[in-house]
């Protein structure tokens, strides 16, 4: 492991390389970008932010609160618009319960710490015994409900829904 | 800049992308053209010439963008829904569709089937929540199309997640949606030739329900009124008329109130406007119509209508033409010269 202390963070040498990418992007003094792809760093560590901030299931605004930073500033460095210190990034590593390195290197995130399941499901998760593969079944198959064009406002699924849903649909899912 | 929530900032961006109009969404000033980009697909996609109706243009546009329109209307359509897609095709998500559309407020819901070959034509399924009313059915279709013209096709979602939720109030992104879903669901080639024949000689609800009846029959009074308005010459705004009280709910408030709908260009650059919750004054032909729910069209002194704070509107004269729906009154003002 080698720390890097001008940003405070805590990095391993397979990645070094990347980080050292990253801090070269700024200048010393005016944490100015001097790099010509500054632009493909900055749109790839936002999306990476996205991916996970997404795959907890945190709004925009959970995620710039338990960071520290402002939701405007975390929808600019989403997008790839804004430059972000070492400081803030680690700030929103630990809100997302992620290791530093995971935003910065390309490697994809373990699903089975990035999944956050909702209550109704964990509970009746609990109450059946469910395993961990197939409360995972069901919460994906939500994901293919696209759009839900509603007048009421937007809600999680109770316990009682959940079961529901299990129960149409775990004869299948035995099978598979 | 549009006041945006991140995740409508994204999705706005993916639509810029997805249509060629940038790497971001710059603002409102790229409706117009998002509008345009997905006018400019559909008429890729489909060949107008010989298509006489929007719901042909709609059935053609879901063809050609493989969405399967699925209305459910009885119990039994949703479970021939289920039999079909979740017991045969093992479509898990079908497995939410019974509690989803016993909540009477959702109109409709888009599926991404995941077990579909690329080639499917039912690669989406788009289901219409007629349980209790058809009155949305329309208008949901080319809302659901617009989604599909205007943002990229997606397969992996996050978990728990739902990529569209229309609340009560929409934002931008659906605001744009429904802009793309008002052009392409009366598209020029269609309408262009019924509007022009029944312009003449004045605009009446009666002109209206005739143009709804001959491109749209399907569509609700209101998606062709606004439509018949807003491509008008002239100038003319519509609007719809409840009893009701004000925001504040104070019984002593309750009355005939109106509430703006579309209005033509002309219209828009004359700011011919009407207030939201003015009062139908006791002498217009609205106030009759809501009261013994016949049809009327009149040339009408607009001095009666006035604001809450007593002012009249802008113009004299109008034509206004008014006919009734359960409790609602439909109409439209043209401003005689």
């Amino acid at each position: 492991m080698l720390t890097v202390r001008t940003v405070q963070l805590t990095i391993t040498i397979a990645n070094y390389n990347r980080f050292s990418e990253y801090n070269s992007l700024f200048d010393d003094s005016q944490g100015r970008c001097d790099v010509a792809d500054e632009d493909t760093f900055k749109t790839e560590l936002g999306a990476k932010i996205r991916q996970i901030r997404l795959s907890k299931g945190y709004s925009g605004k959970q995620l710039a609160s338990l960071s520290g930073i402002s939701q405007a500033y975390l929808s600019e460095v989403e997008r790839g618009l804004a430059s972000i210190s070492g400081q803030k990034l680690l700030g929103i590593a630990k809100a997302l319960e992620v290791e530093t390195e995971v935003l910065l290197t390309n490697m994809q995130v373990d699903a089975n710490e990035s999944v956050r399941v909702p209550a109704g499901l964990s509970e009746l998760a609990e109450e059946l015994n469910l395993s961990y593969s197939i409360t995972k079944r069901l919460l994906e198959s939500e994901g293919a409900l696209m759009a839900r064009r509603t007048s009421g406002a937007k809600r999680e699924r109770t316990k009682e829904e959940w079961r529901n849903f299990y129960e149409r649909v775990k004869d299948i899912i035995d099978l598979e | 800049m549009d006041d945006l929530d991140l995740e409508s900032s994204l999705r706005l961006d993916a639509v810029a992308k997805n249509l060629g109009l940038g790497r971001r969404w710059r603002g409102k000033e790229l409706i117009p053209l998002a509008v345009k980009a997905c006018l400019v697909k559909v008429r890729e996609a489909v060949c107008l010439d010989t298509i006489i109706s929007c719901e042909q243009v709609a059935d053609s546009i879901a063809r050609s963008y493989q969405v399967r329109f699925e209305e459910v209307r009885t119990p039994e359509d949703l479970e021939s829904l289920e039999n079909r897609y979740l017991k045969q095709q093992k479509e898990l998500a079908f497995g939410f569709l019974r509690d989803e559309l016993s909540d009477p407020k959702v109109e409709a819901l888009l599926i991404q089937r995941r077990k579909a070959n690329d080639a499917d034509p039912d690669r989406w399924v788009a289901i219409l929540n007629s349980l209790r009313t058809t009155d949305r059915a329309f208008w949901n279709k080319f809302h659901e199309l617009g989604h599909r013209l205007a943002e990229p096709a997606q397969l992996i979602l996050p978990l728990g997640g739902i990529r569209r939720e229309i609340a009560a109030r929409p934002n931008t992104l659906e605001r744009l949606i429904d802009s793309i879903a008002a052009e392409i669901a009366f598209m020029s080639e269609v309408v262009g030739g019924p509007l022009s024949q029944l312009n003449e000689p004045d605009v009446t609800m009666e002109g209206i329900i005739n143009f709804r009846n001959w491109v749209a029959p399907t569509s609700s009074l209101l998606a062709s009124m606004n439509a018949f308005v807003s491509r008008h010459p002239r100038m003319v705004v519509a609007f719809q008329a409840e009893y009701r009280t004000k925001a504040n709910g104070l019984a002593d408030t309750a009355d005939l109130r109106v509430r703006p709908q579309g209005k033509s260009v002309s219209a828009e650059n004359a700011r011919m406007l009407l207030l939201r919750n003015m009062r139908v004054p006791h002498s217009s032909c609205v106030w009759a119509t809501y009261c013994d729910g016949m049809a009327r069209t009149e040339v009408e002194s607009m001095t009666n209508w006035k604001t809450s704070d007593g002012s009249s509107l802008k113009w004299n004269a109008a034509i206004v033409s008014a006919t009734k729906i359960g409790p609602v009154v439909y109409g439209t003002m043209e401003i005689v010269k």
